[in-house]
């Protein structure tokens, strides 16, 4: 077997010009493995984590079944006007969900955050109709610009911050109707509001006429009723995991808010989930075209380079050479060409790469991926090996009187 | 002593299907082949001389017959076994000297004891000793190409006989050669027959220079081996 090697190398170090084409070959096989995987990789990532985002949003509330004998209208105040007032989301009246839920819903492996929000409808001060206030947890959640509104959907004014609890934002259309204009004062029950800012957001699940602060809200509610949870939740703002993983999540906020809890979301995750899935194989399809077709290129390589030879080969069989001798000697050639080829490959491939506007790769950078070199390495020296195995067997299966006959 | 041949094949037969039609080639060879015999068949292109050859050496296979080297029926081994008894038995000379053109005169020679029990110092040794004995020591690291007609086919005959063979089979050894490297090459040729009582079979269309040292000599036509007088014309198998 040493001997055979050793005419293997020798054989590969002498015909330096097949050498040179064989480890070419190879080394385009490495290459363009890794970069056609990269940038469709890249590709798919980038649209990816576009996609991943679309549609993960939504508001959770408890609606209430029945309007009538419930406990709310037992602690109203004089100031409550039951017919027009109390939580709401959706136009429809909703229990109280507890911090403890609120928690519970966090705890969710499909829960990227949950955020408390309040939703109070209220008897017009200024006509005969009612406004829905929104009370938002500024504290530091950022399920809010997603759901409710954001601060670059501020038409006038500035958002309102942690803590500005006599503050408020109205909407764009109701600041309209009633003639408000930031800087100027609203009166709602028994406190006088200044206006912050007019807002314009578009079609949000938890969209009210006037925004205000958690805690603004809560004092406000107080003094509509004489007794009321410490702190009176009736909608969750929901940021899933990922739009993949948005039925997860609400499986796991239906199971802790009850069966008759509703969620409000954006039903793009699901277009999104398609194209993510869309998007996931054509990289990979793409990819697996690319190494097929390296995979032949490998072994048309290595099959040439034995047909080339086999008046050779055909000369040692006649000498005394015996099958596994030609196999091994093909399938060290092989190895030598593919393991080289594909080295230079990789390399040559991380050097191409940085050569490449960066642009092309997007946020990510110019990374290239373990299992991506992982392949552009194991392509073609699994290629080599096997266009080796393959061309060993046939070399070693050529007949001898046939080689010479032709020869 | 009892004097067995070294080669006895009996009424080897070998065809060869080309599209719809089979042409018989060989159609009952018989020949016995003693230590010490210099055998020559001439034969015109296309009578079946290489076909012989490869069958002699185990090369190919005959359709039926069967073919003894010092009584080990050839042709009924596995092709591990042939080629071992090939590389142990047999030296092969082809008439294009078939060297291996990316190894030099040394790797050539080297090649023929792949299989052999030496160490790859004595294969060295060896392969060097008997380039050296030709002439050869001087171009041991050259290719091919580097060396003249005559030296390639001095290397073609140290890779022949550097196992040392009981016998040598010779397809138009000075056929494509000037005669003095002919002469010169049938000398090592018969030299080495002679000092290692091996024998030899030699196939020619007719420009073998030794014809006239043959032991014996036969024409091979329409598929048989007709014994033939050295110095008379050419009696053919219808007679």
């Amino acid at each position: 077997m040493r001997d055979s090697l050793r005419y293997a190398v020798k054989e590969v170090w002498r015909r330096k010009k097949r050498t040179a084409g064989a480890i070419l070959s190879y080394f385009f096989v490495g290459a363009i493995v890794v970069v056609v995987s990269s940038l469709a990789g890249v590709t798919r990532d980038t649209a990816q984590s576009v996609l991943w985002n679309v549609g993960a949003h939504s508001v959770a509330y408890s609606p209430r079944l029945t309007i009538y004998g419930c406990c709310i209208q037992t602690f109203a105040t004089d100031k409550y006007d039951p017919d027009r007032e109390g939580f709401v989301v959706n136009n429809a009246p909703t229990n109280i969900i507890s911090e403890e839920e609120i928690e519970l819903i966090r705890q969710s492996p499909y829960v990227l955050d949950a955020s408390p929000y309040l939703m109070f409808r209220i008897r017009s001060f200024l006509g005969s109709g009612e406004w829905l206030i929104g009370g938002i947890d500024l504290t530091g959640h950022d399920v809010y610009p997603y759901t409710v509104v954001a601060k670059s959907q501020v038409v006038e004014g500035e958002f309102i911050e942690h803590g500005e609890d006599n503050r408020i934002m109205v909407e764009d259309d109701f600041a309209g109707t009633y003639g408000l204009e930031v800087g100027s004062e609203l009166q709602i029950g028994d406190f006088a509001y200044e206006i912050a800012a007019i807002v314009n957001p578009p079609l949000r699940p938890g969209k009210a006429n006037i925004y205000m602060s958690l805690e603004g809200l809560r004092e406000l509610i107080e003094t509509r009723l004489d007794e009321i949870a410490e702190l009176p939740i009736n909608a969750v703002l929901i940021e899933s995991l990922g739009a993949r993983y948005h039925d997860q999540a609400h499986a796991d906020i239906a199971s802790i808010l009850g069966s008759s809890s509703r969620i409000t979301s954006y039903g793009c995750y699901q277009p999104s989930m398609m194209a993510m899935g869309i998007n996931d194989r054509t990289a990979w399809i793409i990819t697996g075209i690319v190494i097929l077709c390296m995979l032949l290129v490998a072994m048309k390589i290595q099959y040439s380079s034995v047909i080339q030879r086999r008046f050779d080969i055909g000369v040692l069989k006649a000498i005394g050479w015996r099958d596994e001798n030609v196999v091994i000697q093909v399938m060290t050639e092989a190895s030598i060409y593919g393991i080289t080829g594909g080295i230079a490959g990789v390399a040559g491939a991380f050097i191409l790469i940085h050569l490449l506007p960066g642009d092309l790769f997007g946020d990510g950078g110019r990374s290239v991926d373990n299992y991506v070199v992982f392949a552009g390495l194991l392509l073609p020296v699994a290629g080599g090996l096997l266009a080796g195995i393959l061309s060993a067997f046939r070399a070693a299966r050529l007949q001898t009187a046939d080689i010479l006959r032709k020869a | 002593m009892e004097n067995k041949p070294i080669l006895k094949c009996t009424n080897l037969t070998k065809s060869f299907r080309i599209r719809k039609s089979i042409i018989e080639i060989l159609k009952g060879v018989d020949l016995e082949v003693y230590p010490g015999e210099l055998i020559v068949i001439k034969g015109r292109s296309g009578e079946g001389k290489s076909v012989l050859q490869w069958l002699l050496s185990g090369i190919d296979a005959p359709d039926s017959g069967e073919i003894l080297i010092d009584g080990i029926p050839y042709n009924k081994l596995s092709s591990e076994e042939i080629a071992n008894v090939r590389r142990q038995k047999i030296g092969l000379v082809f008439q294009n000297f078939n060297l291996i053109p990316s190894w030099t005169a040394l790797e050539n020679v080297e090649s023929a004891l792949l299989n052999s029990n030496l160490s790859a110092v004595e294969k060295r040794e060896k392969a060097i000793t008997i380039l050296e004995n030709m002439d050869l020591g001087h171009r041991l690291d050259n290719l091919p190409l580097e060396l003249s007609v005559g030296q390639q086919q001095r290397v073609a005959l140290a890779r022949a006989l550097i196992n040392r063979p009981s016998l040598i089979i010779a397809d138009e050894p000075t056929g494509n050669v000037d005669d003095e490297t002919g002469n010169e090459m049938l000398n090592i040729l018969l030299s080495y027959v002679r000092e290692n009582n091996s024998a030899m079979v030699v196939t020619t269309h007719g420009h073998f220079t030794g014809i006239d040292l043959a032991d014996k000599l036969y024409l091979l036509k329409d598929g048989l081996l007709v014994p033939q007088t050295k110095g008379q014309p050419e009696v053919t198998a219808a007679g």
